[in-house]
Parts: structure tokens; C-alpha cells; sequence
């Protein structure tokens, strides 16, 4: 397996269009970042004791810079996978290591610790400068509350099961394309719309998206606990992964036109 | 110590490509894989690999299968596609991530460059090569484990003439150290260059296996006979050391002469309706072999189905 990884690593680590969507996932995120703090306090009607209580203030810096972030490592994922389909590299790929289920784990392993470092990189300086800038701002944030470690750490983890649900879809659809712009509108407009076009409650309890946001909402949303929006988004990746996993096992690889 | 392909059978949809072929590629030989565009070649290889999974049948490098190898690019080396490269890769980094695979140290990497001549490019990225210095860089992936068989699709395809009699030369010099080289090409004259066996194939179905020398000798001057009294003048013509084939009414027969025929037919009295000397040449023989199994016909309009050969007759 060593020898997998090792191989995975040089695979991602050599194409410079990885490094470019890693850092324009960073970027767009402290982009929101700023825009959410900088215009923090700038409605008029709402008073600013309404504003000043460390859950408000810690949606305010995750809940734009996390989602929009996790598209972009959902992106990435796709072309972890996909990018060996439209190139052809599956054909020398797997005559050089042909046991599928390996490589495929080896690749989902390297994404996942490559999305890792990033998110933690990501949600550090999102934390760290929001609060800071909040602050200065004079807002007082109590380091101190629960819902700090809770919110960064889901974030981390959201961020996370975004890039292996990009990989799972990459791995289902041969078509790079396809893929990718599933990868954008699934989170970005179908699951929010069927959210919003579908009574109750319970669809904000089973959708992936909707649900996965508890983890990096300061003690989870309205609808749905913390623990509950982890375990929905990560059975739902789960199964897109492994729907991945045996698609790509029994394909015929030369087929993949 | 083979390559044992037994039984292998593919279908997409309800067209089958591969039909229950069966053969083995041996050490110290280069076994060429012939067969007109769309007879199954590539799938064939790919199926042997186990990139596309097969219906049915069974390969096995020295006993064990493809996937059962701890480190494949030492024991198989492969090139199935030229075009098989991420375009904003370098060269060097495209060897170096199928070395890993096998632990193959990245000193090998810089050889098997040298050895293919594309040292000069060694980072550049690949979209930037030509069809040329990618099937070069195609066979220094193959070459990567310094393995014992060597699979090859269409190496040739884009090689200028001097390539194309560098990688014949160098092949051949494979396979005289011991080392098994299977090559496809859909030019008979090309392989018949350097190659020791011939599999033909056609629609996916095993059309010969043999030496090349037999299938030259096969395919040398015959004589047509038309007679009413077949049987008979096959026997004495058989008697006398011929060989006889008996297809559509007419007597197939070589190692003798038309004048011998004629002068036997006389002295027995058996008529003779027809008598006419029919030399094939070897790619006479291919096509014919192949006539019923090629897919794709063309009206014949010279250079209308022309390869791109790379060499041109002077």
C-alpha cells in the first residue's frame, strides 16, 4: 500500500492545476471571510447587543467561507479521479498497479489528508483573523465557549467529506465535466432548493448539505444537531463513494471514450 | 514461463470483439499480434492487463494472474496507448508516479529516458510531444521495471523512419536477451520485419499462429486446378508429393509445378477444365486470411485506407 500512496502523492503533487484549485479554495474563502466580518455591523435596523454573542459572531465567520470553500475541494476531488479518465492515464495507471480497489483507496486517503491540511489552514486563519477583526470592531468573543472548538473542528470535517464527495462522484461518471458541475450544483442549488420547495422539517434533517451545515453552525442549526448533520452528510458520502468504488471496479477501462 | 492467454472472450453490448482467443507469448521471442483495425488487438491487450474485465477466460503470467503480481512493471512492461498522458505533466513526473508503483527507484527513471532518447525533454510537459517522442516515452514506461515481457500496441504508429527501424532493432534486441516481446500492428510488413511468430487475428477470432517462416512458405505460389474428376487427381497428385486442398470445386495444389499437372491429368485422362498459377504474396495471404473477418472495408481507391507508415517506398 505504501507503494500506492507514495505513487498517488507524486500523481497529485506533479499536476499544477491541484495546487491552483487548493489555492483558489483559500482565497475565495477568506474572501467571504471578509466580506462577511466587514459587513458584520453595517445593517442599521439591528441593534448591536443583538450582534455582539459568540454564536452570531462565529456564523458570521464560518458559515459563508465554509460552504463556498467546500464546493471548490468538492471540485477538486472530481478532478482527482477525473482527470485520469479524460487523459487516458487510467490505461498505464492501472497496468502499473492493477488491483483497483487498492489504488482508488490510496487516492481517496491522499485527497482526503491533502484536504485536511488545507481546511485546518483554512479554518485557523478564518478564526483567528475573524475574531480578531471582530474584536477591533468591538465585539467580544469568549474563547472560552464550547461552540468555538465545535464549529472549527465541523468545519475541518465538512470540508473534508466535500472533497471525497467530489471523488465518489468522479469515480461514478467517466465524463470530467459531468462530474464537476454536479459537484457545484448539487450543494450549491439542489439541495438547498429541495430544502426550501419541500414542507417540514425532516427534509433539513436528511438532505446532505443542509444537514452536514450543523457541523460548523455553533451548536448545530435549528433543525438538526450537531452529531445528527455529521452522520447524515457522512453516510450520504459515504455512499456515493462506495457507489464509486464498485462502478469503478467492474469498468472496463478502455471503454471510458 | 509464458504468457498463457486461454479462452479469453469479450463483449460490449451484443457485439462480440474478442471470440474465445487463445494463445501464449514465450521468453527469447517476438511474438507479433496482427489483425485489421477494429479486429480486437487493443482489447485484446487491455483484456490481457485486465483493464477491461473479460466474459470469460483466463491469463496468467508464469502461472499467476496480472493482478496476483506484487510489483507488475517488473514482470510486464506496457505500452497500450501513446496518447495515454496528462498534458500538463512532465515527462520525467509522468515515469515517476508508474515507477512508485512497482518501487522502482527514480535513477531507472532518468535511464530508461536515456535509453529512449528523450532525456532532452525530460521535463517538458507532455502535451507539448509529438505523437513521436510520445510512443518513446511510452516505451520508457514500458521499459521502467526492466521486465521480462514487453506488451506493445501500435509502438511504431508516429514514428519517423528512423525511429521505426530504432525501435524494430532494439525489440528485436529484447527478445535476444531473453525477453518476451508482443507487439500489435495492423501492418504485416512491418512486423514481418523482426518478429518470430505471427497471431493473426480478425473479429476478435484467432485466424493462424504460426512462425513467420511458415506463413511466408504458406503463402508462396499455388496452382489452381478445375477438373471434374477432383477426387481422383487429388489422390495421384497426393501419391506423386503434392499438397492438395480441395475448396469451391477447385484443386488447391503447391510443391509441384503447373507442367507436372498437366502432363499427369494427360497420362491418366482426367480432364482438365482449368489450370492457373496463383502467387500470394504475404500481405495477399493476410488480407485473404482476414478477408470474411475485416470490419471495415474500403472501394479501394489507392491510399484511401494508406497507414501512416512512416516509410515510403523509394
Amino acid at each position: 500500500m505504501n507503494k500506492l500512496f507514495r505513487s498517488e502523492w507524486i500523481k497529485f503533487k506533479t499536476l499544477r492545476s491541484h495546487w491552483v484549485m487548493l489555492a483558489s479554495t483559500l482565497i475565495l474563502s477568506w474572501g467571504m471571510l471578509a466580506l462577511a466580518v466587514g459587513f458584520y455591523d453595517t445593517e442599521p435596523d439591528v441593534p448591536k447587543e443583538a450582534l455582539n454573542n459568540t454564536d452570531a459572531l462565529l456564523g458570521a465567520i464560518l458559515g459563508f467561507s465554509t460552504p463556498v470553500a467546500g464546493i471548490l475541494l468538492a471540485v477538486l476531488g472530481v478532478m482527482a479521479m477525473g482527470g485520469e479518465y479524460k487523459s487516458k492515464t487510467v490505461l498505464p495507471s492501472f497496468s502499473a498497479a492493477p488491483i483497483r480497489g487498492e489504488v482508488i483507496a490510496a487516492k481517496g486517503i491522499v485527497l482526503a489528508a491533502v484536504a485536511l491540511v488545507t481546511s485546518l489552514l483554512m479554518v485557523a486563519v478564518d478564526v483567528i483573523v475573524g475574531i480578531l477583526w471582530l474584536d477591533q470592531k468591538g465585539f467580544d468573543i469568549d474563547f472560552g465557549a464550547a461552540n468555538l472548538l465545535q464549529a472549527a473542528g465541523g468545519a475541518v470535517l465538512y470540508l473534508v467529506a466535500l472533497a471525497l464527495f467530489g471523488f465518489g462522484l468522479g469515480l461514478i461518471l467517466t465524463n470530467q465535466s459531468l462530474a464537476i458541475t454536479l459537484a457545484i450544483i448539487i450543494p450549491l442549488v439542489v439541495d438547498p432548493a429541495l430544502a426550501a420547495l419541500i414542507p417540514g422539517d425532516w427534509i433539513k434533517q436528511v438532505l446532505p448539505f443542509a444537514a452536514g451545515g450543523a457541523l460548523f453552525a455553533p451548536g448545530g442549526t435549528e433543525n438538526v444537531e450537531v452529531w445528527q448533520g455529521g452522520a447524515v452528510l457522512g453516510l450520504w458520502v459515504s455512499a456515493v463513494v462506495i457507489a464509486g468504488g464498485i462502478v469503478f471496479e467492474r469498468r472496463d477501462l478502455g471503454n471510458t471514450g | 514461463m509464458a504468457i498463457v492467454v486461454d479462452g479469453l472472450t469479450k463483449a460490449y453490448g451484443p457485439k462480440t470483439v474478442v471470440d474465445d482467443l487463445s494463445f501464449e507469448v514465450v521468453p527469447g521471442k517476438v511474438t507479433g499480434f496482427l489483425g485489421p483495425n477494429g479486429a480486437g488487438k487493443s482489447t485484446t491487450m487491455r483484456l490481457m492487463l485486465d483493464l477491461d474485465r473479460p466474459d470469460a477466460g483466463r491469463v496468467t503470467v508464469d502461472g499467476q494472474r496480472f493482478r496476483d503480481i506484487q510489483y507488475p512493471a517488473r514482470a510486464v512492461g506496457t505500452l497500450l496507448e501513446a496518447q495515454a498522458v496528462h498534458p500538463k505533466r512532465t515527462a520525467r513526473n509522468h515515469l515517476r508516479m508508474l515507477a512508485a508503483c512497482s518501487r522502482v527507484p527514480d535513477s531507472r527513471v532518468d535511464e530508461v529516458m536515456e535509453v529512449t532518447g528523450i532525456t532532452p525533454a525530460a521535463n517538458k510537459t507532455v502535451g507539448a510531444f509529438s505523437l513521436g517522442m510520445r510512443q518513446r516515452l511510452g516505451l520508457a514506461s514500458a521499459l521502467l521495471g526492466d521486465p521480462i515481457y514487453m506488451m506493445l500496441d501500435e509502438p511504431a504508429n508516429g514514428l519517423d523512419p528512423e525511429g521505426m527501424r530504432w525501435i524494430r532493432k532494439y525489440l528485436r534486441g529484447l527478445a535476444n536477451e531473453g525477453r518476451a516481446v508482443f507487439v500489435s500492428s495492423h501492418l504485416l510488413a512491418e512486423l514481418s520485419l523482426f518478429v518470430d511468430y505471427l497471431i493473426v487475428i480478425g473479429k476478435g477470432r484467432l485466424m493462424a499462429m504460426t512462425s513467420v517462416d511458415e506463413f511466408m512458405a504458406e503463402s508462396q505460389t499455388a496452382i489452381l486446378v478445375r477438373t471434374p474428376r477432383p477426387d481422383e487427381l487429388k489422390v495421384e497428385l497426393e501419391n506423386r508429393g503434392a499438397t492438395v486442398l480441395a475448396e469451391d470445386g477447385e484443386l488447391r495444389v503447391s510443391d509441384t509445378s503447373a507442367a507436372a499437372i498437366g502432363d499427369l491429368a494427360a497420362l491418366l485422362g482426367i480432364p482438365l477444365h482449368g489450370l492457373r498459377e496463383k502467387t500470394t504474396s504475404l500481405e495477399d495471404a493476410f488480407l485473404e486470411l482476414t478477408a470474411d473477418e475485416r470490419e471495415y472495408r474500403t472501394g479501394g481507391t489507392p491510399g484511401e485506407n494508406a497507414a501512416p507508415s512512416g516509410e515510403v517506398a523509394p
